[in-house]
């Protein structure tokens, strides 16, 4: 229960040190960069200004909120070592699992906090132009977050082990090949070559499929989404988050914090 | 308050080099009630030890024993305060919500540390600044914040690693006037420094680290006492007699007002000179060298 305790009293300020941050400007800029392209973009289009608008509204709350998950979760931890905070911390009746996930619910506070800004303005746009909301949408933003979170643990995960720069670097990377894994699968060139196929498929047993969390397109194009995918989308993003999750802990508690 | 027993450390600075000791089979003892300086040069060790003594690192070897009144587990935690070396917190909160966090992860409670914070800032004269973002805040007000941090929730043994590094000379004067008041309040106070002046002050006990090993551990006046007995250097103060003493020339004149010093072997010629010129005297003492020469002779 004291754990429990503890664990929120980090979260909370944690999320009140980057509230205070120059972070809430950079979801401020994005909410206005939404609704001016939105704007922009209905205005140029014929026909379905609507889908247009959620299309950038929902890629834009993509790009902002994994962003925001990588360069924040790349110095999460590593800064409160090199500032010493750390050593504060940790010298308190304070487990080190506890401060971790304190500082990791401190950071997706914030993710919640811009999901609700930017996936609202998104929305709100799509609405004004016509749009009707339905439970898709409403997922896909929710995935979004889950995205987000991954992304966040991914990086928080690497700059543990190596430093803050390489860290981004290699979770990029990692966004970038989960994202593409859903296509390259497809591939006449991969369907061809088993041994292709074979290491996709154990990619996707090791590394995060963030393609299986992606449902935009059957947003953006109005086509139902296949029974249980979303159940299906939830449940995986979940699991993956908690086999991280184990990671991290296991590594941050047998590190030397030198 | 604990006893540090056979540690050993050694780092990689990369893969390819050896490994360098930091630390060196070394063992000490915190006596309780006491205040105790934690002496050596810079990368003598002093920060890998307190980093091991708070789990921080873990040693290549040997082992820290805690004193049963600290507790056990995370429990011994509330019962110490640790401020680290050149400390930097979130800058975007404020000082009073930084304490009232470090307050309520150490399970003090709403009244106790509204109180302490009052009492601490006060004391330490940063009340003014604490509704300000710690980001404003200069070097000195930091370590300010970083001591009432450490001791918000009265913790009876109190770790502090270079807490009066780029303070000012009033800024030192008011910290050890404070661990001072600390320890007649009963607290163990356990703090590095690289200044030996500062300990020889305050401190009643020290352990000197150098290279990785404990060059010196117990009572300081009982060094200087010792240091004292073997010194072989007298000084002679007389009430403004500045012409040369004894006829071998063997006294050195201080600042010519009447000060001398001179070898222990001269010290019958003196005498038998100053009584035979009928010199008034106002002291002559064995003169006591500063912890700091002795740390000096130890080391050679």
């Amino acid at each position: 229960m004291n754990s429990i305790k503890k664990t929120f009293i980090i979260a909370k300020y944690t999320f009140l040190d980057l509230l205070k941050s120059r972070i809430l400007i950079l979801i401020i800029l994005l909410g206005l960069a939404i609704l001016t392209i939105s704007y922009v973009a209905s205005e140029l289009t014929f026909g379905v200004p609507q889908k247009v608008s959620l299309d950038f509204g929902l890629g834009v709350l993509t790009l902002g909120l994994v962003g925001i998950a990588i360069f924040m979760g790349a110095t999460l931890i590593i800064k409160e070592i090199e500032s010493r905070t750390l050593y504060m911390m940790l010298s308190r009746p304070v487990s080190r699992e506890v401060f971790l996930l304190g500082k990791m619910f401190g950071l997706l506070q914030l993710l919640a906090l811009a999901t609700l800004i930017l996936g609202l303005l998104s929305i709100s746009m799509f609405v004004l132009l016509g749009g009707t909301v339905n439970d898709t949408i409403i997922y896909c933003t929710l995935l979004i977050f889950l995205e987000a979170a991954l992304a966040m643990l991914i990086t928080i995960c690497f700059s543990l082990v190596t430093n803050s720069v390489a860290s981004v670097v290699y979770t990029l990377a990692l966004y970038v090949a989960g994202h593409a894994i859903g296509e390259l699968k497809q591939f006449g060139y991969v369907l061809n070559r088993p041994f292709l196929a074979k290491f996709l498929k154990f990619y996707e047993i090791v590394f995060p499929n963030f393609s299986k969390i992606n449902i935009k397109d059957y947003v953006l194009y109005d086509v139902s989404l296949p029974h249980g995918y979303t159940q299906n989308a939830f449940i995986y993003a979940s699991a993956y988050s908690f086999f991280l999750l184990f990671i991290i802990i296991t590594v941050f508690k047998h590190k030397e914090l030198d | 308050m604990f006893d540090f027993i056979n540690i050993s450390k050694s780092f990689k600075t990369d893969f390819w080099a050896s490994p360098f000791t930091a630390l060196d089979d070394i063992s000490f003892k915190l006596e309780p009630h006491t205040i105790t300086g934690f002496l050596g040069a810079n990368g003598a060790g002093k920060t890998t030890c307190l980093k091991i003594l708070l789990s921080f690192i873990s040693p290549d070897s040997g082992s820290v024993i805690f004193s049963k009144s600290l507790g056990s587990g995370l429990k011994r935690f509330e019962r110490i305060g640790f401020f680290p070396e050149r400390p930097y917190f979130y800058p975007d909160l404020t000082g009073v919500e930084f304490l009232e966090f470090m307050a309520r992860i150490t399970n003090v409670g709403k009244q106790v540390r509204k109180k302490n914070i009052e009492l601490w800032s006060e004391k330490l004269k940063i009340d003014h600044a604490l509704n300000r973002k710690i980001r404003t805040y200069s070097k000195g007000m930091l370590q300010r914040l970083g001591l009432i941090a450490a001791i918000i929730h009265d913790p009876i043994l109190i770790i502090l690693d270079e807490p009066m590094a780029g303070l000012d000379p009033i800024g030192r004067k008011e910290f050890k006037d404070i661990f001072i008041q600390l320890w007649k309040s009963g607290k163990t106070v356990f703090f590095s420094s690289h200044i030996v002046s500062d300990v020889e002050e305050i401190c009643s006990k020290a352990v000197v680290l150098e290279k990785g090993k404990v060059l010196y551990q117990g009572n300081i006046d009982k060094l200087l006492l010792e240091a004292q007995n073997e010194s072989s250097i007298w000084e002679l103060k007389t009430n403004n007699y500045t012409h040369p003493i004894a006829t071998h020339n063997p006294c050195e004149v201080l600042e010519n007002k009447g000060r001398f010093q001179f070898h222990k072997t001269d010290l019958k010629e003196v005498l038998t000179y100053i009584q035979e010129k009928d010199i008034e005297i106002q002291s002559l003492t064995n003169v006591r060298p500063s912890l700091e020469e002795i740390i000096y002779k130890i080391k050679s």
